[in-house]
């Protein structure tokens, strides 16, 4: 709605700066993490001919995996939301 | 129908879903900071506006609500997206399967000019990106990523058992014929079917896209369902023709002027002695003040619903009995008073 008033005032927006540096630089390490993660297989399984990041897209998590992306993604946006929690 | 969504899709959607549910700590710790200041329920004001007067400026107030907010702000405006994203992934490898079920055996019957009311076409209910019929495998996208996907998680996977307890109150055994209005992708069409069984259902909706959708299930499970795209206001059936009448979850979506309409044209298909039966959200009415404010807020004021208020403050059973229904009850289901179920029965003689 273009007449909404803000949801954000001036107290809000270092909080919300320093949640998204955080954020930030969580991304960037899976992005750098998931490149390196690629190439290393590339060069591991060259001889098989196999599509790293097709094989990734199309990857289906089994339950054990399913379970710890579980935890792992709440652990995430709960330490996001108590970054925009503060005092 | 079986799919499987690539990991850029399934991460997203899955974070959204997680983000919107765990998000609503920060409105425990809201209301926690409010509490000290907010008087006793009974000296709230008891209208909308004096609520809004009094409680609005206090949580706004405070941090953790403004970020709830935003949370909430975001995972309305961004799940449409998210969803339409997850599908375009695997759009070439589920297009033929989507294809085929909407069409054999049977296909929806489309109208060929559809009456769009205003309040209708083009409006993304809920801030969902293009509205009902915004994508051209919208009904896959609303039905199956949104609303499975996440919608449910975040109504701890109960929202298809609730949608059925409306079925399941309607007061009719077997009845012949039943017709659904504002069938959308087909949800509560399913739980009216597992009800009753070996009723000839017909259900239809504005939404050619979403149509599609509850055609594609009714084809994968066998379900001769008659679906055809027409407004609640004109469905095009004949007089006195169903045993029971019945809708879920579209009369919030309605101004009250569309209500009555829709009450009329139940009353005039369904047959001497039958039910309309319309399940929908709590009623104002059946709320503290302090929680009619925040269901107000947060679905009125934040949530893409423009008529949520003109329902929930509305008499669905006097509106029934105004339409000319002989006999109206408008009561909530269960200790939570959720649904809110209007069952109204047409008198054997009109």
């Amino acid at each position: 709605m273009s007449n909404q008033k803000p949801n954000l005032r001036d107290a809000d927006v270092d909080r919300l700066g320093k949640a998204l540096l955080t954020l930030a630089g969580e991304l960037w390490a899976v992005k750098d993490r998931q490149k390196i993660l690629e190439a290393v297989l590339e060069e591991a399984l060259k001889d098989k001919g196999l599509a790293v990041a097709e094989l990734v897209d199309k990857h289906q998590p089994d339950n054990e995996l399913a379970a710890a992306l579980a935890n792992d993604r709440q652990a995430y946006i709960n330490s996001l939301l108590k970054s925009l929690e503060g005092d | 129908m079986q799919y499987t969504l690539h990991q850029h899709g399934r991460a997203g959607i899955e974070f959204l879903s997680d983000l919107r549910l765990m998000s609503d700590r920060l409105e425990q710790v809201a209301d926690a900071r409010a509490a000290q200041h907010i008087p006793a329920d009974d000296s709230l004001p008891d209208d909308i506006a004096g609520l809004h007067r009094t409680l609005t400026p206090l949580f706004e107030d405070i941090p953790a609500f403004r970020m709830l907010r935003l949370c909430r702000d975001w995972t309305l405006e961004a799940h449409g997206r998210v969803a339409i994203t997850a599908f375009e992934e695997i759009r070439e490898a589920v297009s033929p399967e989507l294809d085929r079920l909407q069409t054999t055996p049977r296909r929806p019957r489309y109208a060929e000019n559809p009456a769009k009311p205003d309040y209708w076409d083009g409006f993304e209910f809920h801030k969902s990106a293009g509205g009902w019929d915004g994508h051209d495998y919208m009904g896959f996208v609303h039905g199956e990523l949104i609303h499975r996907k996440m919608v449910n998680p975040n109504f701890a996977g109960l929202i298809y058992a609730t949608r059925k307890s409306v079925a399941a109150a309607a007061p009719v055994s077997n009845p012949a014929r039943i017709l659904e209005i504002g069938c959308c992708s087909g949800q509560y069409t399913q739980g009216v079917a597992e009800i009753f069984p070996h009723a000839k259902i017909s259900a239809c909706d504005l939404s050619a896209r979403q149509l599609e959708q509850a055609q594609r299930y009714a084809n994968e499970h066998n379900l001769d369902w008659e679906l055809f795209q027409a407004a609640g206001e004109a469905t095009g059936q004949p007089d006195d023709n169903f045993d029971l009448v019945t809708s879920y979850a579209m009369f919030h979506e309605l101004p009250i002027t569309a209500a009555k309409s829709v009450l009329r044209e139940c009353l005039r298909v369904t047959r001497p002695g039958g039910y309309t039966v319309i399940g929908d959200v709590k009623a104002y009415h059946a709320f503290s003040r302090m929680e009619r404010w925040a269901n107000d807020y947060w679905n009125q004021e934040h949530g893409g619903d423009p008529f949520w208020r003109e329902y929930a403050s509305t008499n669905l059973a006097e509106l029934a009995l105004d339409a000319g229904f002989a006999e109206a009850s408008w009561e909530g289901l269960g200790p939570a008073q959720y649904p809110f179920v209007l069952i109204a029965r047409k008198g054997t003689t009109t």
